[in-house]
């Protein structure tokens, strides 16, 4: 989870009595608590960390919600949609740096973008990155207005999830040798979006 | 902003033409894919509701293309947010039967964007097809070869034109021809074309994968007189203005072609749903498609590419009501509806085994379909150029 050696507050879902997943409010300074680092592949100025829980008692009134299976899935649908929204963004910031960098980038005499099997790719990022963008905002505006959006936030969910690694993937392709080095910040994102195609749960908290 | 749910004006409409697909299209949409070329009567009279539809101004038909007057301010959702989400219904029935519904051609869209007011009045009520591609050019429409020659009162034509939806079964069809080839594409003009027009010769209608129901001619034009009045639109030659009128049509017209596999996919999907739940698989949004069986990880994927197709389309549309230009957006949903829509449908067959390569089911019948729709109205390589040329501010001759 991201600054878990920060945080003063978790949110932690654990099971309940065998009744499935209850949300549980846990202070970092309490007996049995503890916290180890977890440098990862990506999203690592969030500085990931692993939080271990060894005995760990709480009073009753940190349970949140009643231990009602419904919260605990609204949290899940609105995390993935935060989610999404992480992609969205990651992804426009891949499309807005490669635009200018296949313009500027000569070979063989001409800008790469002139070349169809450039000039696509970067087609396909911007079809794929819009699909992500409406997907996302059908799914939260739906929240917001109190509708159903188990469906919307899992089917954004997955299309940020699939084309946003994709998108990540086509950048550093696009960029070739320079895809690749710490020179350009797009094999960064390129690792941060790796992250939402398999991170699942409540992470965002 | 665009609202991304069905608009509540617009249920009705909606309700309306999945009732007229489910009861016109889907009983008859095994009978015409065998019985190709041969006229599906079924539709006549659901053609005259809908032409009772046109005249009280809603209905799903091709009313053209001509952006609404009127309401200049706020959220409008308009004649092709409404055309869209009716061919979007229409198409979950059966894409080829609507392709070939009675005076809502593609011809008939074009008289009614760019003809005068004479000229709707004396097609009023035709079934008018389109006719623009020929033996040696497809998606370069700039480049064909059919002449048309000012003589007397009279132009006359001479050329040959091939992939023309319903061209034996419409009343006139609306050719593409060129005034003089060294002008180039500001010289190309549309003419309708009456059948039985001497010299109008039918040469063939053509066997296909899919839209069996849908007739496609190749027609040979030898010396045809049309009165000079049959041209659509100014016979000047804008050498400045060029083909951006022509290819303004499209920017309303792909919207729609992207709702056809909209529709069709969505048909494809229901169907593999019900044949997944009988064998005990059912989806569920609420868990990570990776702990489910691997046919709703599959599902999820493609409801997912469904509704990204989807969600553009109502985008394209609703940004065509509001007057904002849509260029880019509708070539983004007619290229992800394309390709979706093909995906979608053939992976289903995949989804529901030997049913859905059977005949007993109507899932091979969408696969077949659904490939014309990542093909005419420009292919998923015309727009993936076009996006392309707009996301990197790069010309037609500069990205080719």
């Amino acid at each position: 989870m991201p600054r878990a050696a920060q945080a003063e507050l978790f949110v932690v879902s654990a099971d309940l009595d065998g009744r499935g997943p209850a949300l549980f409010l846990v202070e970092s300074g309490s007996q049995g608590v503890s916290v180890e680092s977890e440098p990862a592949m990506g999203l690592r100025a969030a500085a990931l960390g692993q939080l271990h829980l060894d005995k760990v008692s709480l009073p009753a009134t940190a349970l949140l919600a009643d231990g009602k299976a419904e919260v605990y899935a609204e949290c899940v649908r609105l995390a993935r949609i935060g989610w999404c929204a992480l992609a969205v963004g990651t992804g426009q910031a891949v499309l807005d740096y490669v635009i200018p960098y296949v313009n500027d980038r000569v070979a063989f005499g001409e800008p790469v973008s002139h070349r169809q099997g450039v000039a696509f790719k970067v087609a396909d990022i911007g079809i794929e990155l819009e699909s992500m963008r409406l997907l996302t905002y059908r799914a939260a505006s739906r929240a917001e207005q109190g509708k159903t959006y188990a469906r919307e936030a899992a089917l954004a969910r997955k299309l940020c999830s699939d084309k946003g690694m994709q998108i990540g993937n086509d950048g550093v392709q696009l960029l070739g040798g320079h895809g690749f080095v710490k020179e350009h910040p797009v094999e960064r994102w390129y690792r941060d979006l790796r992250a939402v195609g398999l991170v699942e749960g409540i992470v965002l908290v | 902003m665009i609202n991304l749910e069905v608009p509540k004006k617009f249920q009705q409409l909606v309700d309306q033409a999945h009732q007229a697909a489910a009861e016109f299209f889907r009983p008859n949409s095994r009978k015409y894919d065998h019985a190709e070329h041969t006229y599906p009567k079924e539709l006549d009279m659901l053609a005259a509701l809908l032409d009772g539809l046109s005249a009280s101004g809603g209905g799903a038909g091709a009313g053209g293309v001509r952006r609404d007057e009127g309401k200049d301010k706020g959220n409008r959702n308009g004649s092709n947010l409404q055309l869209l989400l009716g061919t979007i219904e229409m198409c979950w029935g059966d894409v080829g039967l609507l392709l070939t519904m009675p005076r809502q051609g593609l011809g008939n869209a074009a008289i009614a964007s760019v003809a005068n007011d004479e000229q709707m009045e004396r097609y009023k009520g035709k079934w008018a097809a389109m006719a623009i591609t020929e033996p040696d050019t497809g998606s370069d429409s700039g480049a064909i070869r059919t002449t048309a020659v000012l003589d007397g009162d009279h132009y006359v034509l001479n050329g040959e034109k091939i992939f023309v939806t319903s061209g034996e079964r419409a009343d006139c069809v609306v050719v593409w021809a060129t005034l003089d080839r060294s002008l180039g594409k500001a010289a190309i003009k549309s003419f309708v074309v009456d059948r039985g027009t001497p010299g109008f010769e039918l040469v063939r209608l053509e066997h296909k994968l899919g839209i069996r129901a849908s007739d496609t001619a190749h027609f040979r034009l030898e010396n045809v007189r049309v009165h000079k009045d049959n041209l659509l639109g100014s016979p000047d030659i804008n050498t400045e203005q060029g083909f951006a009128g022509v290819m303004q049509t499209f920017d309303n017209t792909r919207p729609l072609v992207a709702a056809m596999a909209v529709g069709v996919a969505r048909a494809a999907l229901e169907e593999t749903r019900r044949i997944l739940a009988e064998a005990g698989v059912e989806i569920d949004y609420d868990r990570p498609a990776n702990v489910q069986h691997a046919a709703v990880a599959l599902f999820l994927q493609l409801e997912s590419d469904w509704e990204a197709a989807y969600l553009l389309s109502l985008e394209a549309a609703w940004m065509a009501d509001n007057r904002k230009p849509n260029s880019l957006q509708a070539s983004m949903a007619k290229a992800k509806a394309g390709r979706s829509g093909s995906d979608i449908t053939l992976r289903c067959v995949e989804l529901a085994g030997s049913i859905g390569y059977s005949e007993n089911s109507l899932l091979e019948k969408w696969a077949r379909d659904s490939k014309i729709l990542d093909i005419f109205e420009g292919t998923q390589q015309i727009q993936q150029l076009i996006v392309a040329r707009r996301l990197l501010n790069k010309s037609s001759a500069e990205l080719k």
